[in-house]
């Protein structure tokens, strides 16, 4: 048999093995990784990260001079129960970046009643998503007290802010990009580096209460990562973590939202933990070129 | 009333159903480890699903996939991400080794259409015709690609393809 007839019946043989290889990948499960699904958890053993140490102080001041009430909330809409609680006051939730049904869940739980919506343009935002609350996260109320809920619509159109509501002041917000402490990423990663911490520009950052913080890893062209986001403390209170596997196609990144963190919270940390396909069990190095960027909304509670 | 989101995945599954299947045959040719072969080729999917509103009406998705899942071939090999796996015995498969390895970056390092050719003539087992078609090319043509991307991968291989391994791997 020529080197020529071993060849092709090789190329044949392996062709058809393949083909028939079991493989249970399911059309609906590609087409959920576009919507970035919550993914099945992949071993926590995770010896490459790239954390974000985010050393901050989360405090509850307000630095600019809005009321909360700047917009048409009707503070008195019914609520549907009147019941006092008998141990008197709680305090409402962080509700600002949640969806506006997440928003109602946490209020439900927390013993309150979802008053007015009002939709208002947003930059920060994203349609959909609680912009503000009236009255403030932290608020003592009853239980059964409203809570009104401003929803961002989007983006302003135009240059314009203000719609057919009352004029809003214009929050300034601030974003802080943070860069890696060590100085040069791609060389660490390229020698077989398996994390690097980076930390928020000014570690005296304050935030305040119901800011969101977004820590996005970013994939470099060429390669696809998959990661799973982890953050901790545990003791972070009332964080809202999006979790669950992430798809990262190359040039791409993807994003944690922390939002509704609570006073006082220090040292938040975020992890990407990084695979370079779904089936991975053992983490991969990190791609040359990945970076992490934070982004930090600093809004009024 | 079925909304067109509703038609294009019915058209995806379609589409990922058929192809499913000769899409990762040839990817595993061109790794020689399954499951990167695997991985690779739901990216390939992952790409068309994110387009499906262009690629899905175009004649042969298939054809464009394929292209797409051949560039992350070759972008993962030189990445170095295509690792050697041990792949557990109850797959059908016998576990990669140097011999499929070997074949699968001869493969690589051919033009792709000379490797395009071996994969759906001497691969997927397509007439020679067909494979004219499918890359809408003459006959001829493919017939020329066939011979020379045998000859090249065979040279490479032919010190390995000798007399057949006792498998007592692993």
């Amino acid at each position: 048999m020529s080197e020529v007839d071993k060849l092709q019946e090789l190329v044949r043989e392996q062709y058809r093995a393949a083909e028939s290889a079991s493989w249970d990948l399911e059309p609906e499960t590609v087409r959920a990784q576009r919507r970035r699904r919550s993914l099945p958890a992949i071993d926590a053993k995770a010896l490459v990260l790239i954390a974000a140490a985010v050393v901050l102080i989360v405090g509850g001041l307000l630095a600019f001079g809005r009321t909360p009430t700047h917009h048409s909330i009707n503070s008195s809409s019914s609520s549907t129960t009147t019941t006092t609680s008998s141990s008197g006051t709680s305090a409402t939730p962080n509700l600002v970046g949640l969806s506006q049904a997440a928003a109602a869940e946490e209020l439900g739980s927390a013993g309150f009643n979802v008053g007015a919506i009002t939709l208002e343009p947003s930059s920060i935002f994203p349609v959909g998503t609680v912009s503000a609350s009236d009255p403030r996260s932290g608020s003592l109320l009853p239980a059964g007290a409203t809570v009104a809920l401003v929803v961002s619509s989007g983006p302003p159109s135009g240059g314009s802010t203000t719609g057919t509501s009352p004029p809003v002041t214009s929050v300034p917000s601030q974003s802080t990009t943070v860069t890696p402490t060590t100085a040069a990423v791609a060389s660490n990663c390229a020698s077989g580096a398996t994390s690097f911490t980076m930390t928020a520009a000014s570690a005296s950052t304050c935030i305040h209460v119901g800011t969101t913080l977004t820590v996005t890893f970013n994939s470099p062209g060429g390669w696809s990562s998959y990661g799973q986001w982890s953050s901790s403390p545990p003791s972070i209170s009332n964080a809202s973590i999006l979790s669950g596997g992430s798809y990262v196609p190359s040039g791409k990144s993807a994003s944690l939202v922390l939002n509704a963190l609570a006073a006082g919270t220090t040292g938040v940390t975020a992890a990407f933990d990084n695979r370079c396909a779904p089936s991975d069990t053992t983490p991969c190095t990190i791609p040359p070129g990945s970076f992490l960027t934070l982004t930090v909304y600093v809004v009024p509670a | 009333m079925s909304s067109s989101a509703d038609d294009d995945s019915a058209s995806f599954d379609t589409f990922f159903r058929t192809s499913k299947s000769p899409l990762v045959a040839m990817a595993y040719l061109l790794t020689g480890d399954l499951h990167s072969a695997q991985d690779l080729t739901q990216e390939a999917f992952l790409r068309a699903w994110s387009r499906w509103s262009r690629i899905g009406k175009y004649d042969d998705p298939q054809a464009w996939t394929r292209r797409v899942l051949y560039n992350l071939v070759v972008s993962a090999s030189r990445a170095n991400k295509i690792r050697q796996r041990n792949v557990a015995t109850t797959r059908p498969i016998p576990p990669p080794d140097e011999l499929h390895l070997t074949l699968a970056a001869a493969l690589r390092s051919l033009p792709e259409k000379q490797m395009m050719a071996l994969v759906l003539h001497d691969g997927a087992g397509m007439s020679v015709k067909e494979v004219a078609h499918e890359m809408s090319v003459p006959d001829g043509t493919v017939k020329s690609w066939l011979s020379r991307g045998r000859a090249s991968a065979a040279t490479v291989l032919a010190p390995m393809s000798s007399p057949p391994k006792e498998s007592d791997d692993e």
